[in-house]
């Protein structure tokens, strides 16, 4: 009796402390990011003593170190990051769900053993071997397919971060359409679907916050890639075509950030470069959690 | 229960060698700047900048360290940008530059307690490089300015064929950008200029697009490779000529410029050494092998 009375408060407190470092863990990721945006926004803020937030958000010039006339205009670079990606979607997003469908789906036991790992293969090569690629051999694939006269355009950007994303959607979409419970596939089945019809009408809407999360986190991706985009796109901050060169945030950050002297106008406009692309990442994947949520919730 | 032991083990093994490493280092790296009369000098000295003087920087550091095997020199490139910024903050013993220390730049060294010292180490012609298959082979210095301030904006405005012109540069955080722009465009700004990172990137673009145009150093259009050098004319009327050592120390050839080293005041011991042999008979004489011009100071 004596021994049972004396164990109890012991695992108790052993209880607690283990339930207190695990909530320390979870609360130092969430620290870390305050301190990052915190950090971000501090060292942007003195860019706007000297240029109003709308020439920085909207002004079409990005010419940093102009002798003629300093311009920190980030629409170019806002541009940039927006086409690359939303190529980089149009093309991997539908690439994605259609070899998701087939390896969840169609596929037999031995072609899903080797394409699972395959695609995951392709997750694994660093970005700068992807940009070297791009910059290398896709260029000019691109140049003869389309005519261009530039080797370095916003689509040899996208198109390599489509290949970059693609992993990421096939997995996550893959796993959302396998984890629908098996009595849909019959039910549909029993009403008298078709495999295709059964795959339209009933698996994709029930997997599709499965697959949602899956296209945002591929978008999240494609936003902030620096290494492949850098040497892919040419690097112009100008307002192009498709077909032109262009320049994404994170290249400019990357690129500029070894030159700038701490505490220069330039310093603080790249910081402020950084928030935006740091708030625009949140507040997606805050509409991607929310819309996900909402999904779950009709039982989708 | 073994998988607790494996992780625990791999972590306690990262964590050792984390801290041998940590202190075994500073025992297995010879003392910065100290001289051993016996074996010969030892050191470490940290050369940061230019990507023109990159080729040349690694000969000198290599040719040096043949001879005086304890000493050891760490070379990267970045730009004269990088280097500037590296100077101010003490993270280099050389700067390479392929362009004078600006005054804003000499401000902020000496706010930071660095004082940069100059030193000439070579003369360099910048060429202007195009595609084999163009049949330009000269340009004034005005139809070079149009071409890059974005007037010109096809071949056929100067005498080639009805084309796009391509213009490939490097980022700001390069010397030869910040020359170029001073020189050849008077200040203002580029304009439609794919940005590449390094001398190596536009020629190689150069060398895959018919209607492409760059600026080198000239050292960059030796080691075999297939593009072709422009003659540069000074006016419409003066004499055409090619980045040729004679041309350039001559005076001749109209884009040339003068290569710098900075260091953070007199240097002492090994640095000093080092120093001594960039601008001295052996140094320049490996600058002229790699296609560079010799400028030998007899004041410091």
């Amino acid at each position: 009796m004596d021994k049972n009375r004396v164990k109890v408060p012991y695992s108790k407190l052993k209880e607690t402390l283990i339930e207190k470092a695990l909530l320390a863990c979870a609360l130092i990721s969430v620290i870390v990011v305050i301190l990052i945006f915190f950090l971000l926004f501090s060292q942007g803020l003195p860019t706007f003593g000297q240029v109003t937030i709308s020439d920085f958000l909207l002004g079409p010039k990005w010419e940093p170190t102009s002798e003629v006339r300093v311009l920190l205009g980030t629409l170019p670079l806002l541009y940039g990051t927006m086409i690359v990606t939303l190529v980089a979607m149009a093309i991997s997003v539908p690439l994605g769900l259609i070899i998701a469908i087939y390896i969840a789906e169609v596929a037999r036991p031995l072609e899903k053993e080797l394409l699972k790992p395959i695609i995951e293969l392709l997750a694994g090569v660093p970005s700068v071997i992807y940009g070297l690629f791009a910059m290398v051999t896709l260029a000019t694939w691109i140049q003869q397919l389309t005519g261009t006269s530039y080797r370095l355009n916003a689509l040899n950007g996208g198109v390599i971060l489509a290949i970059m994303v693609l992993p990421t959607i096939v997995s996550l979409a893959e796993d959302a359409i396998t984890a629908v419970p098996r009595e849909y596939r019959e039910a549909a089945t029993a009403l008298g679907a078709s495999k295709w019809e059964a795959i339209r009408s009933v698996l994709l809407p029930s997997a599709s916050s499965g697959i949602l999360a899956a296209v945002f986190l591929g978008f999240g991706r494609a936003i902030g890639e620096t290494m492949a985009v850098l040497m892919a796109t040419g690097n112009l901050a100008t307002i192009g075509s498709i077909l032109e060169p262009t320049r994404t945030m994170t290249a400019t950050i990357a690129i500029e950030t070894p030159e700038v002297a701490f505490g220069s106008l330039h310093y603080s406009a790249l910081f402020a470069l950084a928030t935006e692309l740091f708030l625009i990442t949140f507040i997606f994947n805050y509409l991607a959690s929310a819309i996900g949520k909402r999904l779950r919730r009709m039982g989708r | 229960m073994e998988w607790k032991i494996v992780v625990i083990s791999l972590v306690a093994g990262l964590l050792l060698g984390t801290a041998i490493g940590y202190f075994v280092t500073p025992w297995i790296q010879p003392d910065e700047n100290k001289t051993d009369g016996k074996t010969g000098l030892t050191g470490n000295i940290v050369v940061k900048g230019s990507d023109t003087l990159l080729i040349v920087a690694q000969r000198w550091a290599e040719n040096f360290s043949t001879q005086h095997p304890n000493v050891r020199i760490d070379v990267s490139g970045g730009g004269s940008g990088v280097g500037f910024t590296a100077l101010k903050d003490k993270t280099t013993d050389i700067c390479d530059a392929s362009r004078e220390i600006k005054s804003s730049e000499v401000s902020a060294c000496k706010a930071n307690g660095v004082n940069p010292v100059e030193w000439v180490v070579g003369l360099d012609g910048i060429a202007i490089v195009v595609n084999p298959s163009n049949p330009i082979n000269e340009l004034t210095l005005e139809q070079l300015e149009m071409i890059y301030n974005g007037t010109y904006t096809n071949w056929n405005q100067v005498g080639g064929n009805n084309a796009p012109i391509i213009k490939y540069g490097r980022q700001s955080t390069s010397g030869t950008y910040a020359f170029f722009r001073e020189h050849v465009l008077h200040n203002k700004d580029f304009v439609g200029v794919t940005e590449l990172a390094g001398n190596a990137d536009i020629v190689s673009s150069v060398q895959s697009d018919a209607n492409g145009i760059g600026y080198v150093g000239v050292a960059y259009t030796k080691q075999g490779v297939t593009v072709k050098v422009l003659s540069i004319k000074a006016s419409a009327s003066a004499p055409a000529y090619q980045p040729t050592v004679d041309a350039v120390k001559s005076g001749s050839y109209s884009i040339a410029r003068k290569l710098y080293i900075y260091t953070n005041g007199v240097p002492s011991g090994v640095l000093a050494e080092y120093v001594a042999f960039i601008i001295g008979p052996q140094g320049q004489q490996l600058l002229e092998i790699e296609g560079y011009v010799s400028y030998v100071k007899t004041d410091k």
